[in-house]
């Protein structure tokens, strides 16, 4: 690939997207690259409160860095509760109620965190306090696999197993020597008034 | 692989995540091809400010658009308050707090700004 070639559309009435007011005309698709089996591509899909950024090399394709967020998170449509990002805060919760009392003691901090720690204009790669580690239990590795995968099951069916199959391997896991607890998997998980 | 999950704080539901991998953003693993990431990240570093932003609470965000032609000039001036200085904004807009803002309260506010 010499140079991207950007081709942008706008989704929705012609707006011209991108911008950082609400509105379906804000949201675009943007390919970086010519899309090939081989070479180097990119896919973004993006708008306020959303930025998607797929790389795809060959078969091979990852999700990162991407920003879903909502708002609202909860609305009627047609008389229909719609929930933009209900899994991902319903197996947070369930994450959390898996873990026995000491867990839980590492968990759930004592303060509140306003926004996100890693987001845009970051480039550390953990957090730098207050990060408990609590995944050492098989039935917790489940809950906490089933969280992630509300991310990663963003992408298509062949990128997300495969990513998945790396979590899983990843996350900390009781041992015959005690408790491996390589931090290769966190997430930070926050009160929220849709918990339910 | 790092997720958080933060829902912002006040009465709206609104809820910021973001999923990333430090050690392969944009595939930097996947390929060899130096030129691609370099390219790539130069585009990246114009787009992300706005794709990647969600505004915060108590920011009073605004955005100016100027678009210029032949024989004019148009300004669109978006401003956007954060949840937490919501209230305190209003006030500035409807002055005579009657929770209403008229015309005359909107035009007021637009030429002072």
């Amino acid at each position: 690939v010499d140079r991207p070639r950007v081709v942008a559309e706008a989704v929705g009435g012609g707006g011209r997207g991108g911008g950082i007011v609400f509105g379906r005309d804000e949201y675009f698709i943007a390919f970086l690259g010519a899309p090939s089996a081989s070479s180097p591509w990119m896919l973004q899909f993006g708008g306020h409160h959303l930025a998607i950024n797929v790389t795809v090399v060959g078969s091979d394709n990852v999700m990162t860095p991407s920003l879903p967020a909502a708002q609202p998170a909860r609305y009627v449509l047609n008389g229909q509760t719609i929930r933009p990002l209900g899994n991902e805060n319903d197996k947070g919760f369930a994450l959390i109620a898996a873990l026995d009392e000491n867990q839980k003691k590492q968990a759930i901090l004592n303060y509140q965190v306003r926004d996100l720690v890693l987001g845009r204009a970051t480039t550390a790669r953990s957090f730098s306090r207050g990060h408990a580690r609590v995944v050492d239990e098989c039935e917790t590795a489940a809950d906490a696999a089933r969280h992630c995968a509300q991310w990663v099951g963003i992408l298509n069916d062949e990128g997300a197993s495969a990513k998945m199959a790396e979590i899983k391997t990843n996350l900390p896991r009781r041992t015959s020597r005690g408790v491996d607890r390589r931090p290769t998997v966190s997430s930070r998980i926050t009160g929220s008034r849709d918990q339910r | 692989v790092i997720i958080e999950y933060a829902p912002q704080q006040g009465d709206l539901d609104h809820i910021h995540t973001i999923y990333r991998d430090p050690t392969n953003d944009y595939g930097r693993n996947l390929s060899s091809n130096s030129s691609w990431l370099l390219a790539v990240g130069g585009w990246l570093l114009v787009v992300l400010p706005t794709t990647a932003g969600a505004h915060r609470l108590d920011e009073y965000l605004q955005a100016t658009r100027v678009a210029i032609e032949r024989e004019r000039v148009d300004v669109d001036i978006d401003l956007t308050a954060g949840v937490s200085i919501a209230g305190q904004v209003t006030t500035w807009i409807d002055v005579n707090g009657d929770g209403e803002i008229s015309q005359a309260e909107s035009f007021a506010y637009a030429r002072r700004c």
